[in-house]
Parts: C-alpha cells; structure tokens; sequence
C-alpha cells in the first residue's frame, strides 16, 4: 500500500458504510418519531369532529334515564331521569350529551333533547360584549358545559355544531324549519364531519269533545272503548252521584308492539303527553230544562243552575251555565283493585282555557274543582316506569263533577297508534354537523 | 489484498451500489406513508354520510295506515321505491339531490359531499333457485362522467325489506324478473358504491 496511490483502505471503507447505512436510517426515523407530535391539523380536527358526532347522533347521553325498549325493567330506577330532564340546578349531572331516543335507535333524535341540547346563547359571541354570551342571554348549557360533556379534551378547540332539517317538520310548531347551532363561524380551516339523521318530533292527543260525542260516538275501533267502571267509580263520588271520569288509556301492549320500527314508538317513559281536550262545553247537557216551567233565574253558575232548576224558573230568563267542573286529574292503573292512584307526577303543567291565569297548578287544590270553558291542556314530561309495571295498561282520568248541567264526558280514548285519536310523532329527515378547529 | 489491479476500486463500487439501492429502497419505503392515511380519512367520511343516508332511507318516517293494529304497512322510503316503476329516477332524486348534494350543504367547504361525488346503486337478491343476482338501481347523471373503475371508491350497503317481488327494473330483462325474483317477502341488499370524482 503506497502512501500516494489514493486507495481506500478496505477497514476504512466497511466503517464508511456502516457509518453511512446508521446515518440514512437514523434520518428516516427522526421525521417518523415526531410525527405523533406534529399538528397535522386535517387528521387531528377531522377524528374529533368525527367522534363529536358520534357521541352526539349514536347515543341517548348520560344519565339516559331508563334501559332500551325491549328488555326487562331495571329493579330500581336509575339515581336521576334522562339528561334532558334535568332542571338547571341539576346541570352537574349531565354526564355527557347525546340526542338519539335510546341506545337502539342511532341517527334517530329527540326532538326534546336537541332543544334542550340547543338552548343556549353560545352563538356568535360577537353579539354580546362580554365574551361569555351567558352573561347577555339566557343559557342553559355554556361553553364550559360543551366542552366538558361533549368535546371531552382540555385542548381548547373551537367548535360549532349545526343542526338542520331536510324533509318538513311539525308545521305548527316549526313554521320555518329547523336551524339550531351552537359555537362560532367556520374559520378557514377545520376538521368537519356530517350525518343525517331522522328528527322524531312528539305526539298530542287532540279531543274535540264536539265530534267526539263520548261515549257513543267517536270512533269505536276497540268495542270496549266505553268504560263499564265508570259508574261505580267510588273515589270521587259526591252526594251518592259519581262523578263523570274521561280516561286517556295508555296500554304497554300497544304502545310498545315488536312489530313496530322503533322510530315509529312512542315511549312515554322518555317522550312528553300532551292532551288537548277542546269544546267541552258542547258537552254540558241542557235537555233536562225542557220539561220543567222555569221561574226566575237566580244566577249564573253550576250550583245555582241546580237551584235555578228545581226552582222552575223561567225558561225564557235562562242563561245556559257555560263551565264544566274539574275536580281532579288522576294517574293509575285502572285494572287492578287495590289501584294506588295519585294526583302528583313531576313537571306536569295543566292549562285551563289557554288562560295561564285560570290554572289551578298541580295537582289541583284539594276538594275544590276548576270551572272549564272550553280547553283542558295538560302536558306530561314523562311516565314514571312504576306505572308500567307487569305490562299493566295506566290511566290518566279527568274527573268532573256531575252536578247539573251534567258533564257527559265518561269514556275511555287510548293514547295509541290510532291517528284519528292521537296525533302522531313527526318524523323529518335532517342534517347534523360539526367542525372542529 | 489491496493492490494496483483493480480489485479494491470493484468492491467500493459494489459498496456503493449497495448504498444506492438501500438508500433508494428505504426513501421509497417510507414516502408512501402519509399519502394513504389522508385518503383514508376521507373515505372514512364519505362511507359514513353514505351508510348515513341509506339508513336513514331505511327508517320508516310515518305509518301509512290510520288504523292502529296494522303495524305490518309501515314502509320505509328504500322499500317503497324499490317497488316502483320508476325506481332508478327516485333512488336517484333522493340518493343524491335530497340528501348528498342539499343545497344547504354544497355551499359550504367541505371535503365530503358537493356534486363531485358519485353513485352506483346495485340492488343483490337471491333468485327461486337460491343463486345470487343483481340489477342496477341507480347511477349518477351521465353527465357527470362514468365510473372506470380506477377511482378510489367507498361501498355501503343496507338490508331492506320489501313485501314483495320489486316493481320491474329497467335494468332487469323481463324473463328473469318473471322467472329468476321470487314473489314473495324478501330482504335484498342495496349496495352503494361512492366516488369522487
């Protein structure tokens, strides 16, 4: 080996090359390792906006309230109801938000806990000058709220949660569709994820006493529709005349059919009643008056009616009484004989005449009932499971007072699939979407 | 050994070719790896709004008939327009105008949705004999070009149910929905391929 020659000793050279092989591959992995560190940002938004929706269009949220349709009751009720029942002191134990009916029911939406969900001033901050929108407007969940039960990360992303319909709602009550949003404008770049989803909006049992002439004539689909309890209906008798009781039946066997989608149940165990009873006066019976010789009217109310009659007062100076009397409003199982009927159900909301001056509250005040005009409103968040058990149908009675002029509103009307009794859910078609940034 | 005839400037040679092909080996190896997995997330979200749709299609939205013991009539849109005549225009109208291609969306920058998005809708059923068929529901306006089949798509898919044998599709010959489709309730798969174009 000649100092001169420029030849690579071999030693040399198998050292270059090892040195040279550890240099490459050391220089691929480095970029590798970080990669996990680096803010790609199209993957990382777009995973959370993914799981954002996820959580928001396959789940019934947390606490959920009761067990899906189908299986065997849970031996006690759950701790607290459903999250979109919870009044705002109880905020604390929203776990998590979710907006389908149950756990068996992905992409199908409570429409009860979207506008829960929803019910916030968190849009377009710039609106407001404080930062927190809360403090101009009223809010029900607050950013706090949003990130905490539905981002789940202490990464401060921006979010904005768009919710949309597609096919037409209820008209009345969603005159120009639905557009709920929560969070701020788009920014320019942001992880997006979108889902369609089926809105199920809530039944109503709308009676019209006046075509509904109970119990003969409204539509007699189930021939045992008139209750023949009715008359010896002994809790709520006066003066040995019982009084006249209007049920609205709810029977497990139909509501909760197997054969039926579940979009298309109404679970009363999660969703609202509302029943709508109308025209009541065209109920009040007159007919008595023609055969008696009436003398002078002495006044203007039920009671006095009575007197006014057996007085024989003049027919010509008669004014019809123009008021029903409801004496109470009852929840239980009609079946069984030692029934526990009660007059107390949380949260329900009883409107007389449209008039919220004219409402009693609830229940209605002991041994005193409540003139009616024309419309009995009553609405029920929710069915305790209890009234449910062993597959027993329930009752919800509207007890009037059978005094002249004789209410004549005895009957029983299932709260069913039937539409000619009950208003059914509508069920539009929608968009939901979310961008994470 | 080392000497003046060559030998050692071969081995560096060889060497050197070895660097090279390595070199080039690992750089090719681990370029390609980022590419898929962005592709992938979009796929992700493609085939998500697709089975979206479809079940949502799926979900029968009112009761058709008022009377109450009648559960069995509760048809959802994807049964009841695979039993019309013309199923291919409706799957179609709903498929994509009503739902992929909402005004209310395609404004918007998405990376999913908007009219480059594309359809193929097969419908597979099981023939008297037991054997598979299947005949096109529906596919994107031609004017939207065709599908070679190069494009990376996404396949969703959805059991329906229908009542009965489907109404006549166009793209079936007549001889094999008289004798090849049962006349009976059966489930059938609609499958959905998706592609951006």
């Amino acid at each position: 080996m000649t100092k001169d020659s420029g030849q690579l000793p071999v030693d040399f050279l198998v050292g270059f090359t090892i040195f040279i092989l550890s240099l490459i591959m050391v220089a691929n992995f480095v970029p590798s390792l970080l990669v996990g560190l680096q803010r790609t940002s199209g993957i990382d938004y777009d995973a959370v906006a993914y799981r954002t929706g996820v959580v928001l269009v396959e789940d019934p949220g947390e606490p959920p309230g009761l067990y899906p349709v189908g299986s065997p009751p849970p031996p006690i009720p759950p701790p607290h109801p459903q999250w979109d029942l919870q009044a705002e002191y109880e905020k604390e134990f929203v776990n998590r938000f979710g907006l389908t009916l149950s756990r068996d029911t992905p992409n199908i939406l409570s429409i009860n806990k979207i506008e829960r969900f929803f019910n916030s001033s968190f849009l377009y901050p710039g609106t407001c000058a404080d930062p927190d929108p809360c403090k101009c407007y009223p809010c029900f969940f607050n950013d706090t709220d949003y990130r905490n039960k539905l981002l789940f990360s202490s990464y401060q992303y921006g979010y904005n949660v768009t919710l949309q319909n597609i096919s037409p709602m209820k008209a009345g009550d969603y005159p120009n569709g639905l557009f709920r949003s929560i969070g701020v404008p788009y920014p320019a770049g942001y992880g997006y994820i979108r889902r369609y989803v089926v809105i199920k909006q809530n039944s109503e049992a709308a009676l019209n006493l006046s075509t509904f002439w109970i119990p003969n004539a409204f539509i007699a689909e189930r021939e045992d529709q008139v209750d023949i309890r009715t008359g010896g209906f002994d809790p709520w008798t006066t003066g040995g005349i019982p009084h006249q009781v209007l049920r609205i039946r709810f029977d497990n066997g139909i509501l909760y059919n197997k054969a039926l989608d579940p979009s298309l149940i109404m679970d009363f165990q999660r969703e609202p009643i509302s029943i709508r009873i109308t025209n009541i006066s065209s109920t009040l019976n007159n007919t008595a008056l023609n055969t008696k010789t009436m003398g002078n009217l002495i006044a203007n109310s039920s009671d006095d009616w009575a007197k006014n009659n057996a007085a024989d007062v003049g027919a010509a100076e008669l004014v019809a009484p123009i008021n029903a009397t409801l004496v109470g409003v009852f929840f239980g199982d009609p079946t069984s004989d030692d029934v526990v009927w009660t007059n107390f159900v949380q949260g329900v909301n009883l409107t007389i005449d449209g008039d919220p001056a004219k409402s009693p509250g609830f229940p209605l005040p002991a041994g005193k009932g409540v003139d009616v005009n024309s419309t009995i409103e009553l609405y029920v968040p929710k069915l305790d499971p209890t009234f449910f058990n062993d597959g027993r149908p329930m009752d919800i009675s509207f007890v009037f007072q059978n005094r002249l002029p004789h209410t004549l509103v005895s009957g029983t009307i299932w709260y069913d699939y039937n539409s000619r009794n009950v208003t059914q859910p509508v069920l539009s078609t929608g968009m939901l979407e979310v961008a994470i940034w | 050994m080392v000497n003046s005839a060559g030998q050692l400037y071969t081995m560096e040679g060889i060497a050197a070719g070895l660097i090279m092909l390595i070199t080039a080996y690992i750089v090719l190896g681990s370029t390609s790896v980022y590419t898929p997995g962005d592709t992938h997330l979009t796929d992700m979200q493609l085939e998500q709004v697709g089975s979206d749709i479809l079940r949502v299609m799926n979900t029968p939205l009112k009761m058709n008939n008022t009377l109450a013991p009648d559960y069995q009539s509760n048809r959802t849109d994807l049964e009841l327009l695979v039993n019309t005549s013309d199923s291919e225009r409706r799957f179609t109208d709903t498929f994509l105008y009503q739902y992929l291609y909402n005004s209310k969306v395609v404004a918007k920058e998405t990376t999913v949705g908007g009219i480059g998005i594309q359809i193929n809708a097969t419908v597979w059923y099981r023939r008297w004999d037991g054997s598979l068929f299947n005949y096109t529901l529906a596919t994107s306006p031609s004017t939207l070009g065709t599908y070679t089949g190069r494009e990376p798509g996404v396949r969703v898919t959805r059991w329906v149910h229908t009542d009965f044998r489907p109404h006549q599709p166009s793209s079936l010959p007549a001889s094999e929905w008289t004798a090849g489709m049962r006349r009976e309730p059966q489930e059938m798969l609609v499958e959905v391929v998706m592609w951006k174009v």
